[in-house]
């Protein structure tokens, strides 16, 4: 659970955070919704603990990230909006790195890697320098480190940012299946995104929280103006299911070859 | 800081400039020993290695191998990235440090063959040879240090090697420029308090933290004038030519040269070079961390 208390933050004197108070469950999936400079990858910077805020507190799992970081980062994984990779390292490498910066060890770490390896489908390029990835390969990679640890938050901000639709869907099957047991909070400004993948959206504007509520219920208010999105039936989502299913076959396959 | 460390170092040993570093240290070395030992039949490797050339092999490739450390991951995000794993700011700068300092003390193992090559051609001063060659890395753990720190300071690798290739020189050239100053007590005093106004606006521009900079100006102008006074009262000549007797001894080229020529480890110029680098590790951890409230 995150508890967001008084949040605001300030830069040179200009307020983009202004006070937010917000609590966020376990094993749902949290959208932040807002246009350009509405504060949601200032808030998700916060929550990462990348950025100090100005004033409030924010505690995860129970942990101040300002008086115990190394504890609240402990519970969190996090993909940043621009993932940094380190070309020189491979995906393997790479997630050992994060893996063994929050702590994982010995069997443990290997075990970590490969599980993530396979899960974001980058067992065939583990060994491959991360120059050569795909811009779609180094966004799974970013989920992929994102799991080390076995966190139980995900920050993801702008996780399908700059990808085809196709590489975006798989983004968005992935994030479906790793939200079945984790709470995930996506910052996004593509709001259809966020309504076919969220439980809850917090809506930003001018630093500000405007709305909070599941996806149906804002699209319905008028005063935001949100753009309609046509929710998927549940018999496609069956269909989805099937899908992860035939994916989760596939892993296998690249894993026994 | 192990999983920092690790990764730097992995991170160098695919990367072109670490083994160039290795290579022109190398060869700088030898082709002195070369040169001043066996062309002129010198059994001191002392003075092959502390002649200039081995200092300006230093000068032009350190910029070179820390221009990427701190730059690259302020350009590419990776510190933000740093800061939302578990791991704490100063682990992350040692972390890097000590990655710099291990590729750089690779050679210099290769390097402590050179004596027993030299060896073979007479006798040497084996206590000597091995003496300068640890001084020569306590040189090198100081400029990078610094060089880490200017790194720190930039988006931009190259211009993280100019600034450090520029500082670099300049502290080599510096005691030969303190060397013609006059020796008058106020011109010290106030160059003195310069130095310390100079070094608050560093920590300033670095760290962003009011009291930081305003307990480094305190300090250090304070304790210069306080002792200027008590010069003054009791008649004392402590002041004169302190400004480049005092700015001569934080030098790390002029510690090194010193050691060099004397032939015994002289603790201060160990204590000394270990300092300059302690205070600019620190002043990279500040910079960083101070960037982190931005």
């Amino acid at each position: 659970m995150i508890e967001i208390k008084s949040i605001s933050k300030q830069y040179d004197g200009e307020t983009v955070l202004h006070d937010t108070n917000l609590l966020i469950r376990n094993r749902m999936i949290y959208g932040l919704f807002g246009l350009h400079e509405a504060g949601k990858s200032t808030l998700l910077r916060i929550l990462a603990g990348t950025l100090t805020p100005t004033q409030g507190t924010v505690l995860i799992n129970g942990y101040d990230i300002i008086r115990k970081p190394k504890e609240a980062r402990r519970q969190i994984g996090y993909l940043p909006q621009e993932f940094p990779s380190a070309d020189e390292l491979t995906p393997y490498e790479y997630l050992a790195f994060v893996a063994s910066a929050k702590g994982v060890k010995g069997e443990l770490l290997h075990a970590q890697i490969k599980e993530a390896l396979v899960l974001t489908r980058l067992t065939a390029v583990q060994e491959r320098s991360l120059r050569n990835l795909s811009p779609a390969e180094k966004q799974r990679l970013g989920l992929a480190q994102a799991l080390m640890g076995n966190p139980d938050i995900l920050y993801l901000d702008e996780p399908t940012d700059g990808l085809s639709p196709k590489d975006a869907m798989e983004i968005h099957t992935l994030i479906r299946k790793l939200a079945q047991s984790k709470t995930v909070v996506i910052a996004s400004h593509v709001y259809a995104d966020l309504s076919l993948l969220c439980d809850r959206i917090i809506v930003l504007k001018d630093g500000r929280v405007i709305a909070e509520d599941t996806p149906e219920t804002l699209e319905a208010r008028e005063d935001l103006m949100l753009p309609q999105v046509l929710h998927i039936e549940q018999p496609q989502e069956d269909e989805e299911s099937d899908e992860i299913t035939i994916h989760e076959a596939d892993y296998e396959d690249e894993e026994d070859n | 800081m192990g999983a920092v460390y690790k990764r730097e170092l992995k991170a160098y040993t695919r990367n072109l400039y670490a083994f160039l570093f290795a290579a022109v240290i190398l060869a700088v070395l030898g082709a002195s020993m070369f040169y001043f030992n066996l062309n002129y039949r010198l059994a001191k490797l002392a003075y092959a290695w502390s002649n200039g050339y081995t200092e300006y092999a230093l000068i032009l490739m350190i910029p070179i191998l820390c221009m990427r450390s701190m730059a690259t991951d302020r350009r590419q995000g990776m510190d933000e990235f740093y800061r939302s794993l578990p791991i704490s700011t100063t682990s992350v700068v040692l972390g890097k440090y000590f990655a710099l300092l291990t590729v750089y003390a690779a050679p210099l193992a290769v390097a402590c063959l050179y004596p027993l090559l030299l060896s073979s051609f007479g006798k040497i001063s084996w206590g000597w040879s091995y003496l300068i060659l640890l001084m020569y890395f306590l040189l090198g753990a100081a400029l990078i240090a610094l060089c880490m720190f200017l790194s720190s300071l930039t988006h931009y690798p190259l211009v993280a090697a100019a600034m450090g290739f520029s500082v670099c020189l300049a502290l080599f050239f510096l005691p030969i420029l303190l060397g013609i100053l006059p020796a008058s007590p106020l011109l010290s005093l106030i160059l003195l308090a310069a130095l310390g106004v100079l070094l608050a606006a560093v920590c300033f521009l670095s760290t962003k933290n009011i009291l930081v900079t305003a307990i480094t100006a305190v300090v250090s102008i304070g304790s210069i004038s306080v002792c200027y006074l008590i010069d003054t009262l009791k008649k004392g000549t402590a002041f004169e030519a302190l400004f480049s007797f005092s700015l001569q001894q934080a030098i790390p080229f002029y510690q090194y040269e010193y050691v060099a020529q004397k032939g015994f480890l002289d603790l201060f110029s160990v204590f000394m070079l270990l300092a300059f680098a302690a205070f600019f590790v620190v002043l990279s951890i500040l910079t960083v961390k101070a960037r982190a409230d931005r």
